[in-house]
């Protein structure tokens, strides 16, 4: 008798667990990180990551920060012109991205910054990412190493 | 008749000149020679080492996530195209703004992460007040615009002007383009006319 409620409470946290794993996978989809790439660099080094970030669910949501043990400091950034031909980057906090709209993050514009590389990414490898956003839950993400796009 | 010879020969002075007006003379480094480091720490003298070859130059930071590697990766297509294109009369130079970070050591980290061909590209660095002085005379800016530091080490970015140049053998920048966004095939045009 024992054997069986035991049985029973196994294959009810079994289905369970199985349920709210689904759940978990719909509700990453509200928001997708697509294409992302982040370019090669040596250990020490800065470098960017570009991806293009798709808000399919009914509410605006934002990007808040970005999390992996590949760098020291990792902070949003975008890469704006300065008069003369000039080129600078400055922090800007979250990115907001409305209900059904796609924003791009790519070179010369919005990126996330890697501020000191604890490791050389060499082009081939790959870095585990984590977004966190303000509404949607947060999804982490493996992310390839490249060295350029073409 | 004569007449008409005479206008001929005016006509091919004014089209000549014209045409050579596409290069105007930026730059002469003729007098000037800026003692630099390569990433094997040797010293070269820039841009004489090169002299009676075409120089393409750009100038970088190796701390720099977004723009210089734009810079670099259209030189390096412009390098294979010259390949293809069988013209060896070039050299490729990318300049440091931020020589006391950029060690000679840190260049070859950056050369052998993103795996450029150094085969005529060179990458270089040296003394502050010299890079500064290359900087003045090429009308390039770099002015450190954000220094943090993280995990005890200094980083610093710079809002800079966004250059690659066009140097002929004779050692004058002849053109300049916007590092970044410079159009391939009219660099390539340019180096053929040159
Ligand atoms: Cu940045």
């Amino acid at each position: 008798m024992k054997k069986i409620i035991l049985l029973i409470i196994t294959a009810i946290i079994f289905v369970g667990c199985n349920s709210i794993e689904k759940k978990e996978a719909k509700i990453s989809k509200e928001i997708e990180i697509k294409n992302p790439w982040i370019r090669s660099a040596a250990a020490g080094m800065n470098t960017a990551l570009f991806f293009d970030l798709k808000n399919n669910s009914e509410a605006d949501d934002s990007l808040v920060s970005v999390e992996s043990d590949a760098a020291e400091l990792i902070q949003i950034h975008e890469t704006i012109k300065a008069p003369n031909g000039m080129m600078q980057m400055k922090e800007i906090g979250k990115v907001s991205v409305r209900k059904g709209t796609e924003m791009k993050f790519k070179p010369m514009g919005k990126h996330i910054m890697f501020i000191l590389l604890h490791e050389d990414l060499p082009a081939g490898d790959s870095v585990e990412v984590k977004f966190n956003f303000s509404k949607a839950k947060s999804m982490s993400q493996k992310v390839v190493v490249k060295d350029f796009t073409k | 008749m004569a007449a008409t010879k005479k206008i001929s020969a005016v006509l091919l002075f004014v089209l000549v000149n014209a045409c050579g007006n596409n290069f105007p003379v930026i730059h002469d480094f003729k007098n000037e020679d800026f003692t630099l480091l390569n990433a094997d720490s040797a010293e070269m003298n820039f841009p004489s080492v090169f002299k009676g070859k075409i120089i393409v130059a750009g100038f970088i930071f190796t701390n720099c996530p977004d723009i210089c590697p734009l810079t670099t990766n259209n030189m390096r297509i412009i390098q294979e195209k010259l390949k293809e294109l069988k013209m060896g009369n070039v050299e490729f130079a990318a300049i440091s703004f931020d020589p006391k970070h950029d060690t000679p050591k840190v260049l070859r980290d950056y050369i052998r992460i993103r795996k450029f061909d150094t085969d005529n590209w060179t990458f270089f660095t040296g003394n502050q007040q010299v890079i500064d002085s290359l900087l003045k005379v090429s009308e390039v800016f770099a002015i450190p615009s954000d220094t943090s530091f993280v995990a005890g080490e200094e980083k610093v970015t710079f809002i800079h002007t966004d250059r690659i140049m066009l140097i002929d053998g004779d050692l004058r920048i002849r053109k300049n383009y916007p590092g970044s966004t410079i159009n391939i095939d009219e660099i390539i045009d340019d180096i053929q006319k040159l």
